[in-house]
């Protein structure tokens, strides 16, 4: 156990944080630090404290501090947060306990795997693949507001990951293609820009895509961007069930995803 | 992977938790308070149900909410950790409410 | 904020308010926001041309990090998203055809350098307990000295003082030893090298606004508040030597726009 020499008249807090590295052997235990307690600093701070001045070998992602970049997600005290953006203030004077985002492989004490998030975007394609071929010298792709407030809200993720961490159907099956990567493909289908609905829907409108979703709604509630993934697998449901049955109904049989622009 | 036929039964859940929220409460109303209060005759309630547009209406208001709990229920098992058996699953709750929905057609239209 | 109105300022500028309600406890819908001056980008940065390639063969820079010179002696507000985007796939461009006319490499080479700087590391901050210094006692007092020496308003004197200091950081960089001797994810190593980068780069910039002296976009200095076309309007190129750093200067590129007067639209 590791403390910091505080002064008696310096508020002080303790954080109890998971610890662990696995390519050396060592099993799976808790740390407590004692920090000294400010009331506008959040665990972020605590735990650079924690690095800078009692102990270097603590490992941690963070990078803008300030809720944007989305690399400081951690359990704190069972929730998912983003550490930049957990105040101390709101659990002093309880002790906090920190650990890696759950449901994904842990490389190192509060540093997670991310790989198997990464390649779900790439299966989903959540990148722009324009409706129409335009060469440069033909100018921009116009949009209206309207246009954009059609899908701005999706537009806001920051890939933290936290969803995947409060969704309780990704953490019994990691095949799940997750909120995050749904609702960013909704971000491209809805977008008027956009023509790769079809060939995103193989993989949206699968069995471990957007049905696998039973609306437990934690993945909205944990979102600290507001994004409501959420209500973007649902608005996907609807779309997808539309196709299905326009596929029966139109002849010809199945027909392409419209993408509900 | 492949685009799922699931929105076969996704449909049915919604149009089954639809006619629940909508008309059950109605139909709870009418027959559990204004017909035991007197509000409402038995036997006119009985003449206009025995109407077959009446009995078409009771029987999606039997089948449809069945679907529902049977699409709800699939999942809850899903959620409580049963991995294996996915098909018998599926076959016994839908089965349930094909089953059902036949009786009450039987019943109801026969 | 208090004459734009709560309604306005909830459509235009919700994350302001936030951020202020959340880190410093002020509603700027009836309160004043305290505000002070703070490091928020770096101007200048590694040498490229046009096409984002650095003097090193194979070796291309863009963005924050890289100075194309676009940006002239003050990089204004948005342009550095825009200029990222355009030179980051300009330095795309050019990297894949360096590759596609260097298909080879001498993998013997690169294998060996790789050996070397491994066990620079390892020598440098991995020996046991003969290390006095630590990493952020280090970047705090860089942080001090620079902000106090070569700040928004900078003199010959206060400049000096930086210089000394920088190298006296330099040296004490030298002792500092790594807790952390872990090969998995060590944040520890990647914060003592960028450290050493941030040393070598306060070093680049206090000795070119040392020897600049003149006042120049955001160069202002107490001693020399004026524009010195005739002698300055230069790029100043710093090399690292044994001692301090040699500064050079080539010649600025006008296409366009001429050297004025800010005057922020008063004329």
């Amino acid at each position: 156990m590791a403390t910091t020499d505080t002064q008696s008249s310096t508020k002080t807090m303790k954080l109890e944080v998971f610890r662990f590295l696995p390519d050396e052997g060592e099993p799976p235990s808790f740390q407590v630090y004692e920090v000294p307690y400010r009331d506008d600093w959040v665990v972020l701070d605590a735990l650079n404290y924690i690095k800078d001045e009692i102990d270097g070998t603590l490992s941690y992602r963070w990078s803008c501090r300030m809720g944007v970049c989305g690399s400081c997600g951690m359990m704190v005290n069972g929730e998912p947060k983003l550490t930049c953006s957990a105040f101390l203030r709101d659990y002093y004077p309880q002790q906090i306990k920190v650990e890696p985002l759950s449901y994904f492989p842990v490389i190192r004490d509060l540093i997670i795997n991310m790989d198997h998030f990464i390649d779900k975007m790439g299966e989903v394609k959540t990148w722009l693949i324009p409706a129409e071929d335009k060469p440069i010298e033909d100018g921009e792709y116009l949009q209206t507001p309207a246009q954009l407030a059609k899908y701005k809200q999706f537009t806001m993720c920051i890939n933290c990951m936290l969803c995947y961490s409060a969704c309780p159907v990704f953490g019994q099956n990691p095949d799940f293609i997750g909120p995050a990567a749904i609702a960013l493909g909704q971000r491209y289908n809805l977008d008027s820009r956009d023509g790769g609905a079809d060939e995103r829907a193989d993989v949206l409108f699968s069995d471990e895509g957007i049905w696998e979703c039973t609306f437990v709604g934690e993945c909205s509630e944990v979102c600290p961007k507001n994004v409501d993934p959420a209500g973007a697998i649902q608005m996907a449901k609807v779309t997808a069930t539309n196709d299905w049955f326009k596929s029966f109904l139109m002849p010809g049989g199945r027909k392409k995803s419209g993408g509900n622009k | 992977m492949a685009r799922s036929n699931e929105p076969a039964f996704w449909s049915l859940f919604s149009a089954g938790g639809m006619v629940a929220a909508f008309l059950f409460p109605a139909a709870i109303f009418i027959t559990a308070y204004m017909v035991p209060a007197g509000k409402i005759e038995a036997d006119n309630l009985r003449m206009v149900m025995s109407h077959p547009i009446s009995r078409l209406l009771l029987v999606a208001m039997i089948s449809l909410p069945l679907f529902h709990w049977a699409h709800r229920f699939r999942f809850v098992l899903v959620d409580l950790g049963i991995k294996g058996f996915k098909l018998p699953i599926a076959i016994l709750f839908y089965g349930t409410a094909v089953g059902s929905t036949i009786c009450a057609a039987y019943l109801l239209l026969v | 904020m208090r004459h734009i109105g709560e309604k306005k300022i909830n459509k235009k500028l919700p994350f302001v308010r936030e951020l202020c309600q959340n880190y410093v406890g002020i509603d700027p819908v009836d309160e004043m926001i305290p505000v002070r001056p703070v490091i928020h980008y770096m101007m200048g940065g590694i040498d490229t041309d046009i096409e984002a390639a650095t003097s090193l063969p194979g070796l291309f820079a863009a963005g924050e990090c890289a100075c194309v010179s676009i940006n002239g002696a003050n990089r204004l507000g948005s342009n550095s998203l825009t200029e990222l985007l355009v030179f980051g796939a300009r330095a795309a461009h050019s990297a894949v055809r360096f590759a596609e006319q260097n298909p080879t490499v001498d993998e013997e080479a690169i294998t060996a350098q790789a050996a070397q700087e491994q066990e620079r590391i390892r020598e440098q901050f991995f020996r046991p307990g003969k290390g006095t210094e630590t990493i952020a006692s280090i970047r705090t007092d860089l942080n001090r000295a620079l902000e106090a020496g070569a700040g928004i308003y900078r003199s010959e004197e206060s400049l000096k003082v930086a210089c000394d200091q920088v190298r006296e950081l330099k040296e004490r960089y030298k002792s500092v030893e790594l807790a952390d001797h872990s090969l998995t994810f060590n944040t520890e190593l990647i914060a003592v090298l960028e450290l050493g980068s941030l040393l070598d780069v306060a070093e680049a910039v206090t000795h070119s606004a040392l020897q600049r002296r003149e006042s120049r976009g955001s160069h202002q200095r107490s001693d020399f508040p004026e524009r010195d076309d005739e002698q300055f309007l230069k790029h100043s190129l710093a090399y690292q030597t044994d001692g301090d750093p040699r500064i050079e200067y080539s010649d600025v590129t006008i296409t366009r726009w001429p050297p004025g007067d800010r005057v922020y639209g008063n004329n």
